[in-house]
């Protein structure tokens, strides 16, 4: 098991965002977080990265407790973060946006990552010196997701990856995910609108109101997604 | 055999009693200026000077004051170069009494405390530059030095004795009271010599002078007077002046502070031709000075030809003092002070002046000096006499 | 005509200078969210050890300089882990905190030094004369230590990794954080980096002007004046407003005299944010 939530709280003054969030996520698969907004995704995602403090329950990942971990070096211990919103570095460069995922892996790691992404996001090449915040939405998740894989994590979080995409974008970040999963690295994503996600996915937990309500394999997930109205 | 005794008995408890109340007695007189932050030198000189006069007064006994022989104690207060401490300071000492003191020091504290004690009724000496450091209105004020008013007129006939070729100079000074009144004084001077000059103002806080430069050389100037310019600005006005091809003598009509100025500028050689006032031409009786105040006082002098330039001022006043018999009642001593004549066993003879420039003749006007570099080498300080 | 060149050399010298001030300040405030009351203080601090290297140890001036930038960054570095990182969020605390820095080291500097003007020359001396114009070989020497320092600057900014993560953190310090950059790490250096170059101007300019423990509070009134004229935060901006804060300010005094000069720089400035309250080239962040 790569990533273990373990009955997770977390509460934002006096409202409560997660009540006791279970979540397994093994090693080399796909697990998506499918929920309305409110339902408590991003704030698992914030949780695991460091971004909120829990106040209940355990993240463990490759077998280390990361209460005692602050957010700066969870990244180095190998969780790459791309955030609800896309949040790019808006002065930076499209190139600097993404090296900055690479931060400290020194230059031979960050040409590999740059010359990696770039055949698989042209964008990055047309706009490489373009600042970020000129972009438009779809772009700049593109230029978010590419900082997020650049240091070629062992786990990726992703949260809402595919949110108001246009198609041709939405193909480009699951071949880029998946050549990321041949390699080993393990996704952690969320959505509101599942359909291509569940494309994705090996297994999936269904959460509303804080709360994990189901999981399951993703063909179970699948069912219980359109019952639910979520695709 | 008991009366005698008793007699002896009753004689030593009385001389006990007058020798207890002699030194009982105490006549309190203040000393003000700043004492702290970039002018302190100036405040300590003043307080130094009060303080070695008194010492002098304590020597022979004291002063006596209603058949008592009473000791004169200085309170010193820190004004802080500003017009509201020197105000503060009135108000502080007279909350306990004190009618005369010996200070402030600069333009804005004599500003600050002239109202302030007029209403105390309080005696003030102060040694600033401002066209109104004396005042008629306040018959109470006194001035330890003079201003350029006085003495600007006997600089430039010096200065163009040894710098004929000067037929124009050009006037830099700070933009506020303290520039522009004695500025404003030496350009009158000037003229008056047949020499044209213009006056270029800066805002106190520059720190590069190299475009009030370029402005002012385009008037093509013989020489250039930094007047009351602090001297930090004016050794960097110099090194540019030079640094920008000027070759004239340039001039300095205003406060000490030669030191300085060749310190930043550069040197003897980087001035080359340059004349400035000197508030005090030195003598070796005037160094003097500094060993009467290690003697009697115990410790060093604070403050240089400052504390000696202060030192008749505080002289005749301990004077005055106890030809009126009195601390308390200003008008009285004033009275008595305006009685002596100006002259002083170290710093020589001078006059009373002040007549002519502020309408009321309470201004100590001793010989000053002028010195002069030329062509990089010391002339000299020339002693010029106080003349009317 | 002569006066015309005159003001642009000295304009020109000026917004070197100026540039590096203010390019210091911008980047603590950009990056920190601090606002440095204390850069004065950092001026002044490289003006006095590098005299006291020349003055008092002997050094060569060159190396005395090295030693100035060396000593004001070390002291920036320190004082921001230790006193500002605490505080780093609370905006009143840490003006307070600068600002209580600044009047340590002026009053400190008082009382060590005294209140009067150092003897501390540039050693090279004399002017080069092109026509009608004066040009000190000091000012030209320090133009090209000033350009050269802003061109490093902006290699360090925009050519390493470590000035990829100060603008990253200045843009989006969480995302920073979540991408590994470490704060704790990185803001010591950003503030060093600012206070170094305080104190590399400050021994490059005070042996030409004068050095005396008041020099510092022009310096932090420009860098403000400056960095608010070419936006908050914004490096181009900065270096952009400081030339033209210099050449401004040497134009008006050259024809309209010491005490217009400065009224002119302020009005112009007061103009500008009335129809560009962003500053020259203030940023305007899409939000996606």
């Amino acid at each position: 098991m790569l990533l273990q939530i373990d009955a997770l709280h977390v509460r934002y003054g006096g409202i409560t965002a997660l009540s006791g969030v279970s979540i397994d996520v093994p090693e080399g698969e796909t697990v998506l977080l499918v929920g309305a907004n409110g339902a408590g995704k991003s704030s698992t995602i914030n949780a695991i990265i460091g971004l909120v403090s829990p106040s209940g329950g355990r993240i463990v990942f490759d077998g280390k407790d990361l209460a005692t971990t602050p957010c700066e070096r969870r990244a180095r211990l190998g969780i790459g973060y791309s955030p609800e919103g896309r949040r790019v570095f808006p002065t930076l460069s499209v190139t600097d946006n993404v090296l900055s995922g690479a931060f400290g892996l020194g230059r031979a790691k960050q040409k590999e990552a740059l010359d990696w992404l770039r055949s698989v996001f042209p964008l990055l090449v047309d706009r490489e010196k373009q600042p970020a915040g000129q972009l438009s939405g779809g772009q700049q998740q593109i230029v978010a997701l590419s900082r997020a894989m650049a240091s070629f994590p062992r786990l990726l979080l992703l949260d809402e990856p595919f949110l108001g995409l246009a198609p041709v974008w939405i193909q480009q970040i699951s071949d880029a995910i998946l050549q990321l999963r041949a390699r080993g690295t393990t996704v952690l994503m969320t959505e509101q609108m599942a359909r291509p996600a569940l494309k994705l996915a090996t297994r999936g937990y269904v959460m509303r109101g804080g709360e994990v309500r189901r999981s399951g394999t993703v063909s179970e997930i699948r069912d219980l997604a359109l019952a639910d109205e979520y695709l | 055999m008991k009366t005698s005794v008793t007699l002896l008995a009753a004689a030593f408890s009385l001389a006990a009693t007058v020798a207890a109340q002699a030194q009982d007695c105490t006549a309190k007189v203040g000393a003000m200026g700043p004492m702290s932050g970039g002018a302190a030198q100036w405040g300590l000189a003043m307080a130094g000077a009060a303080e070695l006069a008194a010492a002098e007064v304590n020597a022979t006994g004291g002063v006596t004051i209603n058949g008592k022989k009473c000791k004169i104690v200085v309170v010193s207060y820190d004004s802080k170069y500003t017009a509201d401490g020197a105000a503060a300071g009135a108000n502080a000492l007279a909350s306990e009494g004190i009618k005369i003191i010996i200070g402030p020091v600069g333009s804005p504290e004599a500003t600050g405390i002239k109202p302030v004690a007029a209403r105390n009724e309080q005696l003030t000496w102060n040694a600033a530059y401002a066209k109104n450091a004396l005042e008629a209105k306040y018959p109470l004020v006194f001035h330890i030095a003079p201003g350029p008013g006085t003495w600007s007129d006997a600089m430039v006939k010096h200065a163009l004795k040894h710098f004929p070729q000067i037929k124009s100079v050009a006037l830099v000074a700070p933009n506020d009271q303290g520039g522009t009144d004695i500025a404003s004084v030496d350009a009158v001077a000037y003229r008056n010599n047949g020499v044209k000059a213009t006056e270029e103002y800066y805002q106190r806080g520059t720190t590069n002078f190299a475009p009030i430069i370029t402005r002012l050389l385009a008037t093509n100037p013989d020489a250039v007077d930094t007047a009351s310019s602090p001297p930090g600005d004016a050794g960097v006005i110099v090194k540019q002046l030079r640094l920008a091809g000027f070759k004239g003598p340039i001039g300095r009509m205003g406060g000490p502070g030669t030191e300085e100025i060749l310190r930043v500028s550069g040197g003897m050689d980087v001035l080359k031709d340059f004349y400035w006032f000197e508030t005090v031409a030195v003598t070796d009786q005037m160094r003097e000075i500094d060993n009467i105040y290690r003697k009697l006082l115990g410790k060093e002098p604070v403050g240089g030809t400052a504390l000696w330039g202060n030192l008749p001022a505080a002289r005749m006043t301990m004077k005055a003092i106890v030809n009126a018999g009195t601390v308390e009642d200003a008008a009285k001593v004033a009275a008595e002070l305006r009685k002596l004549p100006v002259e002083d066993p170290n710093m020589g003879k001078g006059l009373w002046a002040g007549q002519k420039q502020y309408g009321i003749n309470q201004e100590l006007f001793f010989a000053f000096g002028v010195g002069i570099i030329k062509d990089g080498k010391e002339v000299g300080i020339a002693r010029i006499e106080p003349t009317n | 005509m002569e006066q015309f060149l005159q003001a642009a050399v000295i304009g020109i010298s000026l917004g070197a200078q100026y540039a590096l001030l203010a390019l210091g300040f911008t980047l603590i405030f950009g990056i920190l969210g601090v606002v440095n009351f204390a850069h004065g203080g950092f001026y002044m601090i490289g003006g006095y050890v590098a005299y006291s290297c020349v003055g008092l140890l002997g050094l060569p001036y060159p190396l005395a300089v090295l030693i100035a930038v060396a000593a004001t960054a070390a002291l920036g570095w320190v004082f921001e882990l230790f006193l500002l990182e605490r505080l780093i969020d609370d905006h009143l605390a840490t003006l307070m905190l600068t600002l209580g820095l600044y009047l340590i080291v002026s009053n400190g500097l008082l009382r060590v030094f005294g209140p009067l003007s150092m003897e501390f020359s540039f050693p090279v001396s004399g002017s080069i004369q092109f026509g009608p114009i004066y040009v000190p070989r000091e000012n030209l020497i320090v133009l090209g230590i000033c350009l050269s320092a802003i061109l490093a600057l902006w290699l360090v900014l925009f050519r390493t990794d470590l000035g990829r993560a100060l603008r990253a953190l200045a843009d989006d310090r969480q995302v920073a954080m979540a991408q590994g950059m470490r704060p704790k790490l990185l803001f010591p250096a950003a503030f060093a980096l600012a206070t170094g170059l305080a104190g590399l101007t400050g021994a490059l300019v005070t042996p030409i002007l004068a050095l005396s423990p008041g020099v510092g509070d022009p310096v932090l009134a420009t860098s403000f004046l400056t960095v608010i004229l070419g936006g908050l935060g914004s490096l181009g901006g900065a270096a952009l407003a400081a030339f033209i804060v210099g050449i401004v300010e040497a134009y008006s005094s050259v024809y309209f005299g010491g005490s217009i000069g400065a009224l002119v720089l302020f009005t112009l400035v007061l103009l500008l944010l009335v129809f560009r309250p962003t500053g020259l080239l203030g940023r305007e962040i899409r939000g996606a």
